[in-house]
């Protein structure tokens, strides 16, 4: 009887612990990503998780728009890691194609420009929100990542852009190159 | 296509196209930021180049509608002067040294007539274009383009006799 | 000098051929800079300095030889059926610049520190950067009037064209 009450208990905290190991698991490759090339030459690694009570502190103190506000209540993390490919023996963009679990995330954009290469993707949360962005960037110098997560609205991004869209008034002017 | 036959055919027309643009748009970045484009596009296009009777006319017409629908894009009035190609301005000098004062002056002019005149003078008086390719190419009669030659013409000189008053001293 | 005059008439009704206007071109040439016909006769000048003139840039070949060959390409998820792809480096950048300025902590006074401001300075710079490739599709595909098309058209789109360069496919088949 008591080994039995015993295995019942073991099995309970193991199913715990698998489903606090898989829950992990989804955004462990990102993260262990993050801190497998933190450290090494050529390498800077940035943390930003300033909390909502900072940001909308921050956000109230600058008057900025409601939607930014909002945005910034919501943002929880934004992690980036820069590689600068003459010191750095990795090349950060080649190295998450291969380490990170794209099956989880949804592309958005994938764009190749001579040298430089850009992909972007996201996790879709409920009601037209976001909770995580990835950003892999490869150029001639350096590769970087972005990763921002977060529960972010896009129709309040789409206004942010408009606001700030509006100040450039070259927008739509014809590049040499 | 092969990119060198591409080379052969289209390349040559480059001044040409190029002096049209910038006659249009008024600007050395601009026009070439506008025939590159129109160059993309007629490779994109070189496998139904032998469908046309001229390549010319046809390059012609692609870099007249690249440069209207950017000058529409833009919101920009003909009378706008780019000082930046004013700057730029040079003429060829091997010939008339003396002259460049009024050959910039008789380029401003012509930059500032309407959209249609200074094309059609640019495409006949220095382009060597027949009435008939130019009207083609403006989407109008032959009627219509002397009516236009006319008007420009005649612009063109009343501004110089009125405007500048231009004597040479005798020698 | 009546033959001058026949021709300049023709010339300025826009009824001269080309013949015509080569003759007169001639005859310009050949009168007397203080004649009355000054005027015309730099117009015709003009216009032959202007026949030969070859500014465009020397590289101008090369350039467009290098964009055939190039194979550069741009793929973008219109399923959500956003107007424009969401540049969210930027809109970062700019709340990390706000916070940058405005940090304000309920117990702490409003001091960073030296390794702090660093981290926000190059946070902001490689978002900055980001942002920056992303608006540039923006404008291309602004260029392409996408933007602007109905989305029920970009749906049945996979391969769209090539323009400028550039090989555009929107996802979501």
């Amino acid at each position: 009887m008591f080994n039995k009450i015993l295995n019942i208990k073991r099995l309970a905290i193991l199913i715990l612990l698998s489903n606090f190991i898989v829950l992990s698991a989804q955004t462990n490759d990102v993260e262990s990503f993050f801190k497998k090339y933190s450290e090494g030459d050529g390498i800077t690694s940035m943390n930003f998780s300033p909390g909502p009570g900072a940001m909308e502190s921050a956000a109230n103190a600058s008057q900025a728009d409601k939607e930014v506000t909002e945005m910034m209540k919501n943002i929880k993390t934004v992690k980036i890691l820069t590689s600068k490919k003459s010191k750095a023996k990795v090349n950060l963009y080649d190295e998450a194609l291969k380490s990170v679990n794209f099956k989880d995330w949804e592309q958005y954009l994938e764009v190749k420009e001579d040298d430089k290469k850009v992909k972007m993707y996201y996790k879709p949360a409920d009601n037209k929100k976001v909770k995580e962005f990835l950003l892999i960037v490869s150029e001639e110098n350096e590769s970087s990542l972005i990763w921002i997560s977060g529960l972010i609205d896009l129709k309040d991004i789409s206004k942010i852009q408009s606001m700030m869209g509006k100040g450039d008034k070259n927008q739509t002017k014809y590049k040499t190159k | 296509m092969e990119i060198i036959e591409f080379k052969e055919k289209a390349l040559p027309l480059k001044n040409k196209l190029f002096r049209i643009a910038r006659r249009l748009l008024n600007s050395y970045e601009e026009a070439e930021d506008a025939l590159q484009e129109v160059y993309l596009k007629l490779w994109e296009k070189r496998d139904s180049f032998s469908e046309y009777k001229s390549i010319e006319a046809f390059a012609v017409t692609m870099i007249k509608n690249q440069c209207i629908d950017f000058l529409r894009k833009k919101s920009r009035t003909f009378s706008e002067i780019d000082e930046e190609s004013m700057s730029g301005f040079s003429i060829n000098p091997e010939k008339n040294f003396d002259n460049r004062e009024m050959f910039e002056k008789i380029n401003n002019i012509i930059n500032q007539l309407p959209e249609n005149q200074k094309l059609a003078m640019q495409m006949r008086d220095i382009e060597g274009f027949e009435i008939k390719e130019i009207a083609d190419i403006l989407q109008t009669s032959i009627g219509n383009v002397r009516v236009i030659l006319s008007r420009a013409r005649t612009e063109v000189r009343n501004i110089l006799i009125n405007k500048y008053k231009f004597n040479y001293e005798k020698n | 000098m009546k033959k001058i005059d026949e021709l300049l008439e023709k010339y300025f009704k826009g009824e001269s051929s080309m013949e015509e206007e080569q003759i007169l071109m001639n005859l310009l040439a050949e009168a007397n800079s203080s004649d009355k016909y000054i005027n015309e006769k730099i117009m015709f000048e003009y216009f032959n300095s202007e026949k030969s003139r070859n500014d465009i840039s020397d590289d101008f070949d090369e350039k467009i030889l290098k964009a055939i060959n190039s194979n550069n390409t741009i793929r973008v998820d219109f399923r959500r059926k956003l107007h424009r792809i969401i540049n969210i480096a930027a809109v970062i950048a700019m709340i990390i610049g706000i916070y940058f300025f405005f940090p304000y902590n309920n117990e702490q006074s409003a001091q960073i520190s030296q390794e702090d401001y660093k981290g926000y300075v190059e946070t902001y710079n490689a978002l900055a950067k980001a942002s920056k490739y992303i608006n540039q599709v923006n404008q291309n595909l602004a260029k392409l009037e996408v933007i602007d098309e109905s989305l029920e058209q970009l749906d049945k789109m996979s391969y769209v064209e090539y323009y400028n360069n550039y090989v555009y496919e929107f996802l979501g088949e």
